[in-house]
């Protein structure tokens, strides 16, 4: 039908045109599922997630390197426990780094405790914190001379000090709320934070401390010294358990490792790295 | 009253094309809004895709295969970029596979894509959504405007027309019967004229000739009865004469014809009946001067008849645009309705009004425009 002798149609074909050209591009098509695990990496064993057992995992690799070359363990920088597990789900990495008791459908390897402490700047004189003055610290309460760093939410060291200390996690919620402190989203992006600005102090890693060898001052809270003794003793209130999780089909390729920090070796440069050996992982 | 129907015909033409015009103001504005709102929407959408792109790209180029799991680094990247807040975010790889890193948008949106392309190759790509509901909402109300604004103009643009036109149909209605009457008492005139100088001339001859006989011994009785009939047909011309046309106005103009028909009025009736007016009076055109005398006349019968007064006044006045005729009395009035069809027609015809006289008030008035005013 010629378009002269039908002006409907004309219309009809110019409306068309005009919410064509203002409509945007195509939305996105609907995502495809992945089909089965990706291959593993012929040349390395790749580890990846929690900010906490990162430096451990790296400490690991290292003792465990020494002795068997032909499958090195390399460990990527942190993506938080929750991206570590998707990536074991997708095989993208053969070892998950987990923080927190998660139960994603992959195998759990239970690794060391890790001391939650409170880190000070390289300035910061005062060894150790009463929970009066924790709480005054996340009340925003000035007079200290401390400035708080926070780390996101989803950061589990918040969760292992506020299982200590209840009453923290109402204070650090409306603090974030209120925008009052700076929230930091990875363990590194918060020891630069610590490491620059005067007189901070912000959860972190007591292995991470140790294991990078930062100039971080890692508090006392009411009158206990962080360390891997504390832990053992059960004397250090904030405490999170660290593991890893892999697809049940690299056991076997993954098996010399998980055997090799299940070993004396392995326990030993567990300790010397700042982390508690769990008994488990004897087994 | 002649009707000139010009308004209506050219309304029912009318109504159509206002119609037509503000319903397509109406709805072109709000339209025109609404595109343009999303071609914004859309330009602001592909600018933020290709940014998120950048993102990807860079984290791509590090991390080749595990930029993905590190969503809180991408997402403060983007956060740090001016992009925490997106509507939408779809980031899908080259096999389609989803990447966590924004939220689908809910509701309707406009969405905008970008590709991740390193050496040469699509690795990803980036969609960003735009939340149309705001857009919506402002169209809404635009649309809510345009519609009140499109009944303002279309009643503007139907109402001034057809106003102007009611006005001109009143002037082409008044100025034609203005311009029957004129006609009619020329017509009067002409004929009045003929009969008094031709048959009334010619009798008046007649008769003269049949005295002058009678004198020179004509039988006077013959002569006598031939001269009463002359007589008789005289008067007859000079009542059909005096009908067409006021003889009192072709002699006296029409002060001196009302003063003298309310003097022989009043002699007649019992009624004291007086004239006030100004001295000087215009020019009046013969139509109008006529209209005039007649209205006074059954006026001043129906205060007579029905009003049971014993005075009565005319006052004529003039000033640039209007003539003003009353007719005053100390009687107990007479209403419309006893009032002569006559009257109504003669001042209608002329474009005046008429204020009737109440029950127990007696003062009538009209008045009527002078030749060239507006009625």
């Amino acid at each position: 039908m010629h378009l002269a002798n039908s002006p409907l149609r004309f219309a009809h074909l110019l409306s068309w045109a005009l919410l064509a050209a203002c409509a945007g591009d195509p939305p996105p098509p609907a995502p495809v599922r992945a089909n089965g695990a990706l291959a593993p990496t012929p040349d390395a064993l790749l580890a990846m997630g929690s900010g906490a057992a990162t430096p451990l995992l790296q400490a690991l690799s290292r003792a465990y390197a020494a002795g068997h070359p032909s499958l090195p363990v390399r460990v990527e920088p942190s993506v938080g426990t929750r991206g570590g597990v998707a990536a074991a789900t997708d095989g993208a990495v053969d070892l998950g780094l987990v923080g927190r008791g998660l139960r994603p459908a992959l195998e759990l390897f239970p690794l060391a405790l890790d001391a939650v402490v409170v880190a000070g700047a390289p300035d910061v004189e005062r060894q150790g914190l009463t929970r009066t003055e924790l709480r005054q610290l996340y009340a925003g309460e000035r007079g200290s001379g401390l400035t708080l760093l926070l780390r996101d939410t989803e950061e589990t060291a918040n969760d292992a000090l506020e299982s200590a200390y209840p009453e923290l996690r109402a204070l650090r919620e409306s603090g974030v709320a209120s925008a009052r402190f700076r929230v930091l989203d990875h363990d590194e992006a918060m020891a630069h934070a610590l490491l620059t600005t005067p007189g901070g102090v912000g959860v972190f890693s007591f292995g991470a401390i140790l294991s990078w060898r930062l100039p971080l001052r890692p508090l006392a809270l009411d009158g206990v010294r962080p360390s891997v003794d504390a832990l053992a003793s059960r004397r250090w209130p904030a405490v999170r358990r660290l593991g890893m999780v892999f697809r049940a089909e690299r056991r076997a390729r993954i098996a010399p490792f998980l055997a090799f920090v299940a070993s004396a070796e392995g326990r030993s440069a567990t300790r010397a790295a700042g982390y508690l050996p769990l008994p488990e992982a004897a087994q | 009253m002649i009707r000139v129907d010009l308004a209506r015909p050219f309304a029912r033409r009318l109504i159509p094309l206002v119609l037509v015009s503000s319903g397509l103001f109406a709805a072109a504005v709000p339209l025109a809004f609404h595109l343009e709102g999303r071609r914004e929407l859309a330009g602001g959408a592909r600018a933020a895709a290709g940014q998120v792109a950048r993102v990807v790209e860079l984290a791509m180029s590090a991390r080749p295969l595990l930029w993905r799991y590190d969503a809180a680094k991408l997402a403060e990247q983007l956060q740090a970029a001016g992009l925490g807040n997106l509507d939408g975010l779809e980031v899908q790889d080259a096999a389609g596979h989803r990447v966590a890193m924004g939220s689908l948008p809910i509701g309707p949106v406009v969405w905008g894509r970008a590709d991740v392309v390193l050496e040469h190759q699509r690795l990803a790509s980036v969609w960003v959504a735009n939340r149309l509901g705001p857009l919506w909402a402002s169209s809404g109300l635009v649309a809510l405007l345009c519609a009140l604004l499109s009944l303002v103009l279309g009643g503007a643009l139907y109402l001034y027309p057809v106003h102007t036109v009611m006005r001109a149909e009143r002037r082409i209605a008044a100025l034609l019967a203005e311009r029957r009457v004129a006609l009619q008492e020329e017509e009067r005139r002409r004929i009045a004229r003929e009969l008094h100088d031709g048959a009334g001339q010619a009798i008046t001859a007649a008769r003269l000739q049949l005295l002058a006989l009678r004198q020179q011994g004509l039988a006077a009785s013959s002569a006598a009865a031939v001269e009463r009939h002359l007589d008789e047909a005289l008067e007859e011309v000079r009542r059909s004469t005096s009908a067409l046309l006021p003889a009192p106005l072709a002699e006296l103009g029409l002060l001196g014809a009302l003063e003298r028909h309310c003097a022989t009025y009043s002699q007649a009736t019992g009624v004291d009946i007086a004239l006030e007016a100004p001295s000087s009076f215009p020019e009046l055109p013969a139509a109008l001067q006529t209209a005039v005398y007649r209205i006074a006349q059954e006026a001043l019968h129906n205060t007579v008849r029905h009003a049971a007064a014993s005075r009565a006044v005319v006052r004529l006045q003039a000033d640039a645009g209007t003539l003003a005729l009353e007719v005053d009395d100390d009687g107990r009035g007479f209403g419309e309705a006893a009032s002569c069809q006559s009257i109504r027609e003669r001042v209608a015809g002329l474009g005046g009004a008429v204020t009737w006289p109440e029950v127990g008030s007696a003062r009538l008035r009209i008045t009527l425009p002078l030749a060239g005013g507006d009625p």
